[in-house]
């Protein structure tokens, strides 16, 4: 597997030019996640109307992986119900770890395409968690579980 | 002269992702050589008994290996007769023992330690507990722009509820060698013991106790190439006897009854239950190791790689070193402009280049340095110029890749 595969142009085009990488003026659920491993953070700030994420962003460091997949998780989950956006979130979580997702064919094939070119992080499995922070992060957010965590005591 | 070096390393005959292995992570641990895993299973084999409890033969030929050890351990690193050396899991265990020990007896709340801002966190989180415990100081002696300690403040960052100083003798991320010798001898002026963290120092630089006449020195034997699981302690034989165990158990009393517990002395008070013997063992095979080459040459070695890649990497395009120290060890940093140390060393990994990124257990110093992380390269007596041009190819794969 080549370095190619991992760093492809979506992906490179995400990191060196971050969609919502930004704090939100109004946003009433935030979480910051952690990865203890390699000190990565991602700040993820959420406005929700009802169960409507009207507007979503992040903050944070981390290598290009994570602040890619953070981009494109802004971008995938903007103006999504919750409900929609969990899926999102583990069709993506399982993606990235070479699992079998049963729902996948809720999701439009704009998002699945894009999504996958994460799809080779599976053939680099020390940097899974690079990718799944700012997910985890969101679904954190999402489910106003905690206002900060580490990626590596997730379950 | 250590050019056929690479073959006593049975690792080096494997391919990595098809790539030749460049190793530049001894900062970190060191590879084994030959001779090394076959004392660990010779002795296994051959030899094997617990050590320091039974009579029977192989008890006393295993408890004389371990000791032979020991007595080579202390002439490699030049201690006098008032100096031992105690074995532990780890040089951060070997750390911990220091501070645990010395804290429970001479540090009382707005008693001050010094550390450095170079130290491994294994330098500073023991002392840190004494901080949560006792209610301890720490104070950082800084460093400058070229990442060298500057040893002209140590003086003013001394006060009379000083009571000790702890300091690495290289660091892990720049590769600085601290001016011991000052340290030592403005510590001395004012009576306080000094700890030295010699992790990246044993297997790398010159030590000789006796001339340095620290309070303690800390070193693990798996950066020594030598087996892990083996941290070795040298201390005055004074502290031996001050100190409280640090662990309880079997091996470290005289005798024990109901009402009283009797601590045996010596070494044996600090090696509470059975020891890694196997690998204390094989260690002595590590010290022949680097005996055999000689310390200068490897020091001249490493030298004269640094010097050449930190030559190479200058004239590379966004390559930029973190520090650039004017004592330097085998040891430097440094990150690509706009790409994380973490994508480097994935990338550098594909070309069989094993590289640390992240903070390496340094977070103080990265937080002064005013970096995230870095990429940190690392020689041992494995490593020769032509691993220097993989890493360079590698890092221009690195740019091309992310588009520069």
């Amino acid at each position: 597997m080549s370095s190619k595969n991992l760093y492809q142009d979506l992906i490179l085009d995400h990191a060196t030019n971050p969609r919502n990488k930004e704090k939100l003026n109004f946003f009433n659920k935030d979480t910051e996640g952690f990865n203890r491993l390699c000190g990565d953070n991602i700040h993820v700030f959420i406005h929700e109307n009802n169960t409507m994420i009207d507007n979503i962003s992040f903050l944070g460091n981390g290598c290009a992986i994570c602040i890619a997949s953070a981009s494109l998780m802004t971008e995938t989950l903007k103006g999504k119900l919750e409900s929609d956006a969990m899926v999102l979130i583990n069709y993506f979580l399982d993606l990235v770890k070479n699992k079998n997702n049963e729902e996948s064919i809720k999701i439009d094939k704009v998002n699945q395409s894009s999504l996958e070119a994460f799809k080779s992080i599976v053939d680099f499995p020390m940097r899974v968690n690079c990718a799944t922070l700012p997910w985890i992060t969101a679904e954190t957010t999402i489910k106003n579980k905690n206002k900060k965590f580490n990626i590596e005591d997730y379950k | 002269m250590l050019n056929d070096i690479k073959d006593q390393f049975p690792i080096f005959k494997n391919k990595i992702k098809g790539k030749r292995l460049v190793y530049l992570d001894s900062a970190n641990s060191s590879q084994k050589p030959q001779s090394v895993i076959d004392a660990v299973n010779n002795f296994y084999a051959n030899d094997f008994s617990n050590v320091g409890r039974g009579i029977y033969t192989l008890a006393v030929s295993a408890s004389e290996k371990y000791e032979l050890t020991r007595t080579n351990i202390k002439k490699f690193i030049g201690t006098d007769n008032e100096t031992e050396v105690i074995f532990t899991k780890n040089a951060t265990e070997s750390l911990n023992l220091v501070a645990s020990c010395f804290g429970e007896k001479f540090i009382n709340k707005g008693d001050e330690i010094i550390l450095t801002e170079l130290e491994h966190h294994a330098n500073y989180v023991p002392w840190h507990f004494l901080r949560q415990k006792k209610g301890a100081i720490i104070k950082f002696l800084p460093i400058d722009q070229y990442g060298d300690l500057k040893i002209n403040e140590l003086e003013n960052l001394i006060t009379n509820k000083t009571k000790i100083i702890s300091v690495t003798h290289m660091s892990n991320v720049t590769g600085t060698i601290s001016p011991l010798d000052k340290i030592i001898s403005i510590a001395k002026k004012h009576n306080i013991p000094v700890c030295v963290d010699g992790t990246q120092g044993a297997a790398h630089l010159d030590v000789n106790l006796k001339e340095l006449d620290c309070d303690f020195y800390a070193f693990s034997g798996h950066k020594m190439y030598g087996p892990t699981g083996v941290g070795l302690l040298a201390l005055k034989y004074k502290w031996l006897e001050l100190f409280e165990p640090f662990l309880g158990g079997g091996g470290m009393i005289d005798f024990v009854s109901k009402k009283e517990i009797a601590y045996a002395r010596g070494v044996w008070k600090m090696e509470a239950g059975t020891m890694p013997t196997a690998e204390v063992v094989a260690l002595n095979e590590s010290i022949n190791f680097i005996n055999n080459i000689g310390k200068k040459n490897i020091i001249n070695h490493e030298n004269e790689l640094t010097q050449l890649a930190l030559e190479k990497l200058q004239n590379m395009k966004s390559v930029k070193i973190v520090a650039n120290p004017k004592l330097q060890g085998g040891v430097f940093s440094f990150n690509l402009d706009q790409i994380h140390s973490h994508d480097v060393s994935t990338i550098l990994d594909q070309e069989g280049v094993a590289v640390r990124g992240g903070h390496h257990c340094c977070q103080v110093l990265h937080d002064v340095l005013n970096i995230n992380s870095s990429v940190r390269v690392s020689f041992g007596v494995y490593n020769t110029s032509e691993d220097l041009e993989v890493l360079c190819e590698s890092i221009k794969k690195c740019q091309k890749i992310f588009k520069q």
